[in-house]
């Protein structure tokens, strides 16, 4: 676990941010049905850390996450951002020149680097363009040594430069996609589950990277987004749960993975595969039943309580709030009726 | 030694040098590319693969030879294809010979018999038959009427590629006014391949705008142009084509109808290129490495011309060089019809107005194989089309 030097300087608030997509029929665009994709998330990242956003597929953990760079409009909330000189702007109501600027200093890292690289385009040009684009660079000879430069940071020769994306494997590419999100000195990072696309014998040097790279870059901010939370487990400060557009849990990984408080985190740890056959063996095995809710037609009360083992009569009638039940030095909250009652397994 | 020995050994021996030639192009190749593999543009990709596809190289050498034909045109023919001789109508081809029965021996040099005409004063019928006791021996660049080379006053010349010196040669016989049909056609393919061409290059620019447009933008404009589009391709085309070239007048040169043909066809013609584009256009819009350059800032001009049109433009060339054959079937339907270009204008449409009548076609079917030019034509652009769409998708095995 890292110390919480950092914690005191929040570089990202998320409040209250929704996402609804509406789809429409017909020539009128006649709207026929809304999917809350996020449905009231508010978090907060401090600068240096490490927030992971995990949750199934179609959760909205992604949307989340390119709403915060206005790669998705978002439909309501805010998210107050603090620039380099402390004074925070909300994300949500800048012009579009201000949101352009902003995404030099907020990036994206994308999920498959064999979509996200230019196949046209070498790598040097791949690294270059938001260099260039921006004009942050002068001169072939500069552009060339700063691309240089950030492909020894993500352990690349600098000789590869001049080849073609083919050229490269994946986990090779996804560094070349770091460095270019790395090029214009960003202070955070949206990982966008990083390394699903990837073998799993080089997820761990992806990691491993980014994690190198945070100690590196002084205050470099990372949220990653990702749907196993044993990738996530080394990687992240604290750690906040979605399920269906809403955050479930939030707590710090520790505390998250020791005594998980929601019993959708439950599921989630016992769904993680486990190397040591001997611990394996000792194992309560949760295996939920049936598909994540369709967030166009989410079920009554708490989302979760169809899948849910200790579901009872109050979850189907009645939302649980997110509540803080954490002390003031481990903040942590969960949404469940029952997070106190319940003992939930967790592991070491 | 026999003939057939001799043959043999010939054989075997071209046999061996090509395959010899053969396995060294191999090595070289692989060669190149172990070292150039990973710096190679996706251009040079492409370009190594399609010279892997033999059909689509042969075909591409054989689409090479018909333009060049186009091209030169006036040196390739042997006459002018306007020149006729009344009195041979219909004269049947000169099969070029190396053999000759009446001697026993074997020539060096290809020959035809000359054709001489005889007329049975009972029937008024008229019969060609060739002469075997002269020979005409086929020469590679003879002297000819004079000409100017696709029309610049200062390449006048009489050199043709072939004839023969005392005498005429009429390889794919004479039409019905005594004209040389090979020299037609070989003229003729000047106008049938540029219809080609040029209908594309025309249904292009307005496909790419028209779909571009559609695909980038989206919306209702979007919705506007699909409808246009299908109202377009819900028209029959014969009666649309013959309503829009009765509007055409009598009194206009043939340059003017020329262009108007390529007009009407590619009317039709956009429409295919357009869905392409704009099929391609929003299929990119979602792609990852678009996203990524568009949240580097990148302007939407950037956009679609560093990142949308290159990954989608060999695509497009191989579907365009796939509708070309459309176009020049278009043209020859048009022709044959009669609607279109009508003669003195020559093209291959146009020669097969000749082969209409059934009385003509059992006599002379020569007068068929300006469909047979089409026909390879077609073939080639075909080939080509698909040799350069395997090449320029990724997911085949280089």
């Amino acid at each position: 676990m890292k110390d919480n030097e950092h914690t005191a300087r929040p570089i990202v608030e998320v409040r209250g941010l929704r996402k609804y997509f509406e789809s429409t029929r017909g020539l009128l665009r006649k709207t026929v049905g809304t999917v809350k994709a996020v449905d009231d998330v508010s978090f907060t990242i401090n600068e240096g850390e490490t927030l992971a956003l995990v949750g199934e597929s179609g959760c909205g953990k992604t949307t989340t996450g390119r709403c915060m760079i206005r790669a998705v409009e978002p439909t309501d909330g805010k998210i107050l951002y603090s620039l380099d000189n402390g004074n925070p702007v909300d994300i949500t109501s800048l012009s579009k020149e201000a949101v352009r600027r902003l995404r030099r200093k907020i990036r994206l890292v994308f999920q498959d680097p064999y979509s996200s690289l230019n196949p046209r385009m070498t790598v040097f040009q791949i690294i270059a363009e938001p260099l260039i684009i921006n004009k942050l660079i002068k001169g072939t000879g500069a552009a060339r040594d700063r691309v240089a430069e950030l492909l020894r940071m993500v352990r690349l020769d600098p000789s590869l430069m001049d080849r073609y994306p083919h050229a490269f494997s994946g986990g090779q590419r996804q560094r070349i996609a770091i460095a270019r999100a790395l090029a214009p000195n960003p202070r955070f990072l949206i990982a966008d589950e990083p390394v699903s696309a990837l073998d799993v014998s080089v997820q761990a040097q992806v990691l491993n990277l980014l994690k190198e790279l945070q100690h590196k870059l002084e205050g470099l901010t990372y949220l990653f987004v990702a749907h196993n939370l044993s990738v996530v487990k080394y990687q992240s400060d604290r750690i906040a749960i979605m399920y269906v557009g809403k955050i479930v849990e939030l707590a710090e990984t520790e505390q998250l993975f020791t005594q998980p408080l929601h019993p959708y985190t439950e599921a989630l740890i016992a769904a993680a595969p486990e190397p040591d056959p001997r611990v394996a063996r000792t194992k309560k095995r949760v295996v939920l039943a049936g598909d994540v809710a369709n967030p166009a037609d989410p079920p009554s009360g708490c989302y979760f309580h169809p899948r849910c083992p200790y579901a009872r009569e109050i979850c189907r009638t009645t939302e649980p709030e997110l509540r803080n039940l954490g002390t003031p030095e481990q903040p942590r909250s969960v949404a469940c009726h029952f997070a106190h009652e319940l003992s939930l397994q967790g592991i070491q | 030694m026999s003939f057939r020995s001799i043959w043999r050994k010939l054989d075997n021996a071209f046999y061996a040098l090509t395959e010899r030639r053969r396995t060294k192009r191999q090595e070289k190749l692989i060669e190149k590319k172990s070292g150039q593999l990973e710096f190679a543009s996706q251009w040079q990709l492409i370009r190594w693969k399609f010279a892997r596809h033999k059909l689509a190289m042969f075909a591409l050498g054989v689409m090479t030879m018909l333009f060049l034909m186009a091209i030169f045109a006036e040196f390739v023919a042997p006459y002018n294809p306007r020149a006729f001789r009344e009195d041979f109508a219909t004269a049947p081809p000169q099969r070029p010979r190396l053999y000759c029965p009446e001697e026993g021996r074997w020539y060096a040099r290809p020959f035809v018999y000359p054709i001489v005409r005889d007329f049975d004063e009972d029937t008024w019928a008229v019969t060609f038959e060739e002469d075997r006791s002269e020979k005409l021996f086929i020469r590679l660049f003879v002297r000819g009427s004079t000409y100017r080379l696709m029309n610049i006053a200062f390449l006048e010349s009489d050199l043709r590629l072939f004839g023969v010196e005392d005498g005429v040669i009429s390889l794919m016989g004479n039409d019905t006014r005594g004209r040389d049909l090979f020299s037609r056609i070989v003229f003729g393919a000047r106008i049938s391949l540029s219809v080609g061409l040029l209908g594309i290059a025309i249904s292009f620019v307005i496909g790419i705008i028209m779909g571009g447009i559609s695909g980038y933008f989206g919306g209702t404009v979007d919705v506007v142009i699909q409808r246009i589009i299908e109202a377009i391709k819900a028209i029959p085309t014969i009666p649309l084509w013959m309503a829009l070239s009765v509007a055409l007048p009598i009194h206009w040169p043939l340059l003017r109808v020329y262009f108007f043909v390529v007009l009407i066809l590619s009317i039709i013609g956009w429409t295919g290129v357009a869905r392409v584009v704009r099929g391609k256009f929003l299929s990119l819009r979602t792609e990852d490495f678009v996203k990524a350059a568009e949240l580097d800032g990148a302007s939407n001009w950037r956009l679609i011309w560093r990142y949308m049109l290159p990954s989608f433009y060999s695509y497009v060339i191989a579907r365009l060089t796939l509708e070309v054959p459309s176009m020049i079937l278009g043209e020859t339907a048009l022709s044959f019809l009669g609607l279109g270009l009508q003669p003195p204008a020559i093209s291959w449409g146009v020669l097969l107005q000749d082969a209409q009548h059934v009385r003509v076609m059992a006599n002379a079917p020569w007068l068929l194989i300006p469909g047979v030019f089409v026909f390879v034509a077609i073939l080639t652009f075909n080939f080509v089309g698909d040799g350069l769409r395997d090449a320029a998708d990724p997911y085949s095995n280089v």
